[in-house]
């Protein structure tokens, strides 16, 4: 059986280094979902015209940059979440 | 069985609760002053147990939990910017979304959890648009029937402005300004660039922006440059930002700093350096250029409306010098402004969405208001001092009478004394309002100093405001209507000003801090402006008794009014709290309700830990 008493003081060193190894695969995980994933559809997006932050609008011309909505809040519409 | 409503504002910034009981507003708090750490943003659970002390009620009792927002549209909007910019935006990626997919995505799950702390019950979960809930606050509790509505504010899910129309029970969204096109945003960037806290520095550059040069051309040139590089503005308010000078959207910071350094030849300020006049003319810029467009989107607001009332909230409508000059405009006949019109308020007003859009009820529109001065907070009684008495051992006079207090306190006041003044009801909001506030002579020549070094420990550059009873309020300050808020501001009346000093512009900042400009010069700002609360018998029969006295007795009906808390925490919220702040600092005396405390008499203050480390400096 174990002697937990001498394994005490090795414990936070043991925790600290599963949960910083856990971030840091975590954050490889995203990384490679972020460049290989997300970038390329948003890049091939915006080659398509998808431009959701309107940059290429910038000083295009003097046209109102609201979005138009003409719309009044219902009492179903307070149920969702999006 | 009465129909109750929880709002709930969490997770970004200002959490709060409120409680609505058959649509009157019952009770109101923001989560930091219980948990003492500024702008917490954890889940509300000491504000919401609060709320529903105050009403009687448990969590089983409520019909309705209503959230300040739409978690799916904003993880929406989370995504779409991630396409708009990547390959940038890594970092904020790798900040942001770990927190979505364990724990936002997941909203009405983690609200249960969140709200089981409370008691038993699992009442109907609402989710109001976060510019809704801003609309809501606005135009709801106003006392008009029918109005223009303006929200603005950083970002809520997509809208970073909305224009739409209050009439009756319905609210219809006209117009929206999306992200990252913010006004806002573009506030808290300049605030960032001038080395202010952002979220919570953006009121100090505003009280920075007076000790610009107007003249200076610099002024003209960095107008010029900012409409250039910075700012698309159309002809009706609606903007877009060059993303290229702003960190927001895909980084952790505000701003990309090299590019304007490059614009403004000037590095951005290090917090807490030296202030030079180049970031204060900075200062003048930003905050001329957001005036001009908050009058460009009110001008809209009255085209697309009709309607000869304004009502706003969202975090830039706390820009009292704005508000102050949009109502001077004349655009509207008369304009509202929620109190509360950061996300506190979205707690508010997501209920009040829930009330009349969800449940369809019909409004009861107040003459005045509906937010009873906005003194939503918890109060204490005797019992309550008493114990702090007995904890510490404190002397303490109390009084039997209610005009002997007042005349007492000015006495003190007009002796040049500090007084902590805790009564009442704590108010909802960002400003203190008379129940939670350190009180001043507004025409003592070293008040603004004693108040800033002293005891609120913060910059000194920063004006204080005045509390003036409302049927003085014309003899002091050029202005027409009552500001029960503190969210106008409006000159000194011209005869009380005293004329500057030659060369008044080109002295440094605190040798014109130090000019007395006019008969009251602890509240008048170096332009001679004043961010004013008119106070009401009928709101606060104890702070207009103390201010009636005072100008009975001494020709003075107003008095320096700043915020109960030193500099980094949150305003104080019971009276052990009280003790505390007036035992740490110089203040000279403390009223809590009618017992006196004098700084003399006290035993010595004896804290283990350095309690300045407590608070941040914000």
């Amino acid at each position: 059986m174990k002697n937990t008493k001498k394994d005490a003081p090795a414990a936070p060193m043991r925790f600290d280094f599963f949960h910083h190894s856990g971030t840091v695969v975590v954050n490889c995980i995203m990384t490679i979902i972020f460049y290989i994933v997300l970038s390329p559809i948003a890049i091939l997006r915006r080659k398509l015209g998808h431009d959701p932050m309107r940059r290429q609008e910038w000083k295009k011309n003097s046209d109102s940059v609201f979005v138009t909505r003409n719309h009044t809040y219902q009492a179903k519409e307070l149920d969702s979440l999006s | 069985m009465p129909d109750a409503i929880l709002g709930i504002s969490a997770f970004y910034h200002d959490s709060a609760a409120v409680l609505l009981i058959d649509g009157e507003i019952i009770a109101a708090a923001q989560e930091e002053r219980f948990t003492r750490r500024k702008h917490d943003a954890d889940f509300p659970h000491h504000a919401a147990a609060y709320v529903l002390k105050e009403g009687g009620l448990t969590l089983s009792d409520l019909t309705a939990v209503v959230f300040y927002d739409k978690p799916y549209l904003k993880f929406e909007r989370l995504l779409e910017t991630y396409n708009g910019f990547a390959p940038k935006g890594l970092s904020s990626f790798l900040a942001s979304i770990p927190v979505w997919i364990k724990e936002k995505l997941f909203m009405r799950s983690m609200l249960k959890k969140e709200l089981a702390r409370l008691g038993k019950g699992t009442p109907k979960l609402l989710f109001p648009e976060h510019h809704l809930s801003h609309a809501a606050s606005a135009f709801y509790p106003s006392p008009f029937e029918e109005a223009a509505i303006l929200t603005v504010d950083g970002v809520g899910e997509w809208a970073t402005t909305t224009i739409g129309k209050g009439v009756g029970k319905d609210i219809t969204v006209l117009k929206e300004l999306h992200f990252p096109h913010s006004l806002g945003l573009l506030y808290s960037a300049f605030t960032a660039f001038c080395g202010f806290r952002v979220n919570s520095g953006e009121y100090k550059l505003m009280g920075l922006a007076p000790y610009g040069n107007p003249e200076a051309p610099r002024i003209e040139q960095w107008k010029q440059a900012i409409h250039e590089a910075m700012i698309d503005v159309r002809d009706d308010g609606s903007m877009l930002l060059n993303m290229d000078y702003f960190n927001y959207a895909t980084g952790l910071t505000m701003c990309n700093f090299p590019k304007w350094e490059a614009l403004f030849g000037i590095p951005p300020r290090k917090a807490e350096s030296d202030i030079s006049q180049a970031y204060m003319d900075i200062a003048l810029v930003i905050q001329q250029i957001t005036e001009e467009i908050v009058f460009t989107l009110a001008e809209t607001a009255r085209e697309l409306t009709g309607c000869e009332n304004l009502v706003m909230a969202g975090g830039v409508a706390l820009n009292c010098v704005a508000n102050g000059k949009l109502l001077k405009r004349g655009t509207f006949k008369d304009i509202w402004i929620q109190p509360a019109a950061g996300d506190a308020g979205g707690a508010l007003g997501a209920a009040l969405a829930a009330r009349h859009i969800w449940q369809g009820h019909e409004r009861t529109v107040h003459p005045g208001d509906a937010m009873r001065g906005a003194y939503l907070g918890p109060e204490f009684g005797a019992n309550d001092t008493m114990r702090v008495i007995r904890k510490f051992s404190a002397p303490y006079r109390q009084f039997e009478s209610l005009d002997t207090l007042y005349s007492e306190i000015g006495t003190l006041l007009s002796q040049g004394n500090a007084i902590g003044w805790f009564q009442g009801r704590m108010e909802f909001g960002p400003r203190a309002l008379g129940n939670r506030s350190i009180l001043g002579d507004p025409r003592h020549p070293e008040m603004q100093k004693k108040l800033n070094l002293k005891i609120k420990y913060r910059e000194g550059f920063r004006p204080f405001a005045p509390s003036v009873i409302e049927e003085e309020m014309g003899t002091w300050f050029d202005l027409d209507r009552p500001s029960p808020y503190m969210l106008i501001v409006a000159p000194v009346v011209e005869r009380l000003r005293n004329p500057l000093p030659e060369g008044y512009t080109g002295m440094a900042l605190y040798e014109r801090l130090y000019v007395q400009r006019s008969t009251i010069p602890a509240v008048t700002h170096v332009d001679y402006s004043a961010r004013i609360q008119t106070v009401s018998r009928k709101t606060n029969p104890r702070y207009w008794g103390l201010l009636d006295a005072f100008n009975r007795d001494h020709g003075c009906g107003l008095v320096v009014n700043t915020s109960f808390n030193v500099r980094g925490e949150p305003i104080v919220c019971t009276p052990m709290d009280a003790y505390a702040c007036f035992m740490r600092t110089e203040m000279d005396y403390l009223v809590i309700g009618d017992i006196l405390f004098d700084k003399k008499t006290q035993p010595d203050w004896i804290e283990n830990d350095d309690w300045r480390s407590q608070f941040a400096l914000d």
